[in-house]
């Protein structure tokens, strides 16, 4: 369930120097946002939604062809437009 | 004077953070909505019992940015309440969704870093028993008294309700804050994550969204949701709108024997009565449909929905949130243009609100049932006439989306589309009591917004119609000045004087034909589509228009919107009549 995988990736690290972003992760997995390139409208637009640096996401649904994207965060489910989590960069977090 | 009156408080909070439950509960539901004057964003204010302190509800807010009519009113009676309090100074109620705590609280900090005081109400408590033990942490930065409450245990909410009479809390008579910065946001976040809250205990509900938001199976579910929710309108609604049409009539002919002045019996019975009867046979059908539409949103599917249509949505210039006014557009266009106050951005909700009077109303029904049934006899092929009908619909909604949006944005500047993000709340059973009154509340506005507009327009219609003589009447001067128009699809003055009479309302097209025709309505099976494909897109409503200036606080676009689809379908249905024409020829 969502809150659990969140709480679960608290003893997870990240891996450093393998950025990607967000749309581009793999259903399942948890993730680290390690910055948002985007201007500053939607920077704090996304900030307020609490996608802020260091957050640990589970990532519920990414759709390859431009789909919503949902993650889980704090233990709140949020669905995100692709083209919006493309902005988002992310680090993969290990076990 | 009571002590007590002299005290206000808003509920301010995220959406579907149990502000609303919160304020039921403290009013015990004696509340009523208002508008603020000036603009259109409703809000509700009630006492609690026993002349208890006022108590306001406020739409939902996210950030410190207003995202949309809806969230800029907060932020406004924030600032600056007194005009909403009856001129009392304001306390401020926090109120947190326990469940969700280490999202909401953040923006709870960010704002009470600017407005101290207040109170911290954290609702849905018995679903994070141990969340109580990170109090402690809670109230070391936000220095606030805090009241656990939960629906469940009503006792929960007595000494929340002793705290409000009391006074609790800071009061202010206005307050400026500014946008905070992203590092005083990222600060903020930080510190919530750091109170480590407990999760909710996880509800089975979860795994549904496993198949809801399935790209393929998520689609054909919610599709199919929707498809139900249509046909159990119409089904469930066919009977009762029958039942009210002989009922009127029995009553419109037992009123017209009593009054013996036959004018007088023409203007109470066929005006007045007539009229109202057109008012009431869409009651039924808007009820059900909106208490669909209630349902949907209270158990968490019109939110699934919203995100599973916006990419559809995003090519035809709206977003995800257009489907909701767009489907209730199906039923009637006014309280679905007032939806549109949830779509956040200016250019999407614009363009949503111009698509919205392609869709089939239930207004257009009698008239599409009548040329139907002169179409053809059959009813399968009605229905599947009626389908096409449907389905055209919707793609002239969706194609005057697109071309609204561009207009709005401007032709030489192609806009990105706006960020669009939506907090997924959870699935839960729907509250049928609120479902009822919120539909009670939908068809309330339809008849004080719409109704008094159609009585009006209809008896102004019957008067043209009437006077000096039913033979010699003004509408029919007026309609021997379309012959010409009327020429070009076939048809003659007779028709005009339907089509004058449905910009009252569009039911009347059928009577008002009747009337001049004296019997049966002859129309070439060119002609028949003609008139279908002109109501599928003129803006003939008073109403409409009516709402359309109120929300988009523009005449022009109002009156451009009704000029331009009413030529539109004035071009389509004359060349609909031409295209039938050479049709006919070849075979």
């Amino acid at each position: 369930m969502a809150n659990q995988e969140v709480a679960q990736t608290s003893h997870m690290v990240p891996v450093p120097h393998s950025c990607q972003r967000l749309c581009d992760c793999k259903g399942g997995t948890c993730v680290q946002i390690v910055g948002i390139e985007a201007d500053d409208v939607t920077c704090r637009t996304l900030l307020s939604m609490g996608l802020t640096n260091g957050t640990h996401v589970a990532i519920h649904q990414t759709n390859r062809h431009g789909g919503p994207v949902i993650v889980g965060l704090r233990g709140t489910q949020i669905a995100l437009r692709s083209s919006d989590a493309a902005v988002i960069q992310v680090s993969p977090l290990l076990n | 004077m009571n002590p007590t009156d002299s005290l206000a408080y808003l509920l301010v909070g995220h959406p579907n953070a149990g502000k609303t439950t919160l304020f039921n509960y403290l009013t015990q539901s004696h509340h009523s909505v208002v508008n603020y004057p000036g603009s259109t964003v409703q809000y509700a204010l009630g006492h609690m019992p026993h002349q208890g302190p006022l108590i306001i509800d406020t739409p939902g807010i996210q950030s410190m940015d207003a995202q949309g009519p809806d969230q800029a009113l907060t932020l406004t009676m924030m600032q600056s309440p007194l005009s909403y309090t009856h001129s009392r100074p304001i306390r401020l109620v926090w109120v947190v969704d326990a469940r969700h705590a280490s999202h909401e609280l953040a923006l709870i900090d960010l704002l009470h870093q600017q407005i101290p005081g207040g109170i911290l109400v954290l609702t849905h408590a018995q679903h994070t028993p141990s969340a109580r033990m990170t109090a402690s942490r809670l109230t070391e930065r936000l220095a606030l008294p805090v009241f656990w409450v939960d629906a469940d245990t009503p006792d929960h909410y007595e000494p929340l309700k002793v705290a409000l009479a009391n006074g609790v809390g800071t009061p202010y008579v206005s307050i400026s804050f500014t946008p905070p910065a992203n590092e005083a946001i990222q600060s903020a976040f930080d510190w919530s994550t750091s109170l480590q809250w407990p999760p909710p205990s996880a509800s089975p509900a979860l795994s549904l969204d496993r198949w809801v938001l399935h790209p393929v199976i998520g689609t054909m579910m919610i599709s199919g949701v929707l498809l139900m929710a249509f046909v159990m309108t119409f089904l469930i609604t066919a009977p009762i709108v029958d039942g009210l049409d002989t009922g009127m009539s029995w009553l419109i002919t037992t009123t017209q024997s009593m009054i013996p002045h036959p004018l007088l019996s023409a203007a109470i019975g066929e005006g007045v009565l007539g009229s109202l009867g057109a008012v009431l046979v869409f009651m039924p059908p808007l009820f059900v449909l909106s208490l669909c539409i209630a349902i949907m949103e209270d158990s968490g599917f019109l939110t699934r929905m919203a995100i599973m249509y916006d990419r559809t949505l995003t090519r035809f210039g709206m977003e995800g949130r257009s489907m909701l006014p767009i489907l209730s557009g199906y039923g009637c266009a006014i309280p679905a243009i007032i939806s549109c106050r949830q779509i956040p951005n200016r250019r999407e909700r614009l363009a949503t609100m111009a698509a919205i009077p392609m869709g089939t109303c239930m207004a257009r029904l009698p008239v599409y049932a009548l040329l139907l049934g002169m179409l053809t006899p059959s009813p399968l092929i009605r229905g599947g006439l009626l389908t096409a009908v449907y389905v055209g619909s919707l793609a002239l909604v969706l194609v005057t989306g697109r071309l609204a949006s561009r207009y709005v944005s401007g032709p030489t500047q192609p806009h990105p589309p706006t960020p669009f993000y939506m907090t997924l709340p959870p699935w839960q059973w729907p509250n049928m009591t609120r479902a009822c009154r919120q539909a009670t509340h939908q068809v309330t506005s339809f008849v004080i917004k719409a109704g008094g507009t159609i009585v009006a327009i209809s008896l102004l219609l019957w008067g043209l119609a009437t006077f000096p003589s039913p033979e010699q009447s003004i509408m029919i001067r007026i309609a021997h000045y379309l012959n010409p128009v009327m020429g070009i699809i076939g048809t003659d003055w007779r028709i005009g004087v339907g089509l004058l009479a449905s910009f009252g309302a569009r039911e009347l097209f059928g009577p008002a034909v009747h009337a001049v025709s004296g019997g049966e309505i002859h129309l070439s099976l060119g002609s028949t589509i003609a008139i279908l494909v002109f109501y599928m897109m003129a803006l003939q409503c008073g109403a409409t228009v009516a709402i359309l200036k109120q929300e988009s606080n523009s005449l022009t676009l109002a009156i451009g919107i009704t000029v331009l689809y009413t030529l539109l379908a004035m071009v389509a249905s004359a060349i609909t009549y031409q295209m039938v024409g050479i049709i006919r020829l070849c075979f």
